[in-house]
């Protein structure tokens, strides 16, 4: 997946929700609002081993620091 | 004491959003960040799926969202306390450290991890567990940026 193509699949799903990708992480397979929907969509839609996002509740700039 | 490497992985950074370019950065429309796909396990339960994670040499622990607590078999608030704060100022929000393995590519490593609602993301991979235990570099100047690891074993 290009960079511009996760951006734009990131930008698109709502706040504090998480992203499915394809485990090579080169599509896209579902937005579900928790982590377990996710999961459970993906693997729904054939993708055993999916790669999870957690996306945050806006795309500020953070500093990662904890 | 001496330590001992082993096999290199070398992977590219990721690009991650942001809500508009930075005045001070008008040409750039996303960012780069150093992200590690990881799986946890907590006792015996199956593994999680993959999920992102930042890595982070500023943090002293490795940081978890607590939605991945249920799917481990795990009770949140059973773990050790804490609190959860930024290097900005602000509200700190409770965390709870458990000891789980985490899972980077073909290595994975024990660790006491903090694990709260508060955080933004899916997970930081902080010093004590995964610094100590990767041998970790950084190429900025690659386009694009990538990240080096090597696990390390004292020996």
């Amino acid at each position: 997946m290009a960079p511009e193509e996760r951006i734009a699949a990131l930008k698109k799903a709502p706040s504090n929700s998480w992203v499915a990708f394809s485990e090579d992480e080169s599509r896209l397979v579902a937005y579900a609002a928790t982590y377990e929907e996710a999961v459970s969509e993906a693997q729904g839609r054939g993708v055993a081993d999916p790669v999870l996002v957690k996306v945050p509740e806006d795309w500020a700039v953070r500093v990662m620091s904890a | 004491m001496g330590r001992k490497g082993y096999e290199r992985l070398r992977l590219n950074s990721k690009v991650w959003p942001i809500d508009h370019p930075h005045p001070a950065f008008p040409e750039e429309k996303y960012n780069w960040a150093w992200i590690l796909n990881v799986k946890l396990i907590y006792r015996h339960s199956p593994p999680t799926a993959w999920f992102e994670a930042f890595v982070d040499s500023g943090s002293p622990w490795c940081l978890f969202h607590a939605s991945l607590c249920r799917p481990l078999g795990m009770e949140l608030e059973g773990g050790v306390r804490d609190d959860l704060g930024g290097i900005i100022q602000g509200p700190k929000v409770p965390m709870y450290f458990h000891r789980v393995k985490v899972v980077v590519g073909l290595e994975q490593f024990e660790t006491m991890a903090g694990f709260s609602w508060g955080l933004t993301v899916g997970g930081i991979l902080g010093r004590r567990g995964f610094f100590d235990n990767f041998n970790v570099s950084f190429d900025s100047s690659a386009d694009p940026p990538t990240i080096e690891l090597m696990r390390t074993y004292r020996v």
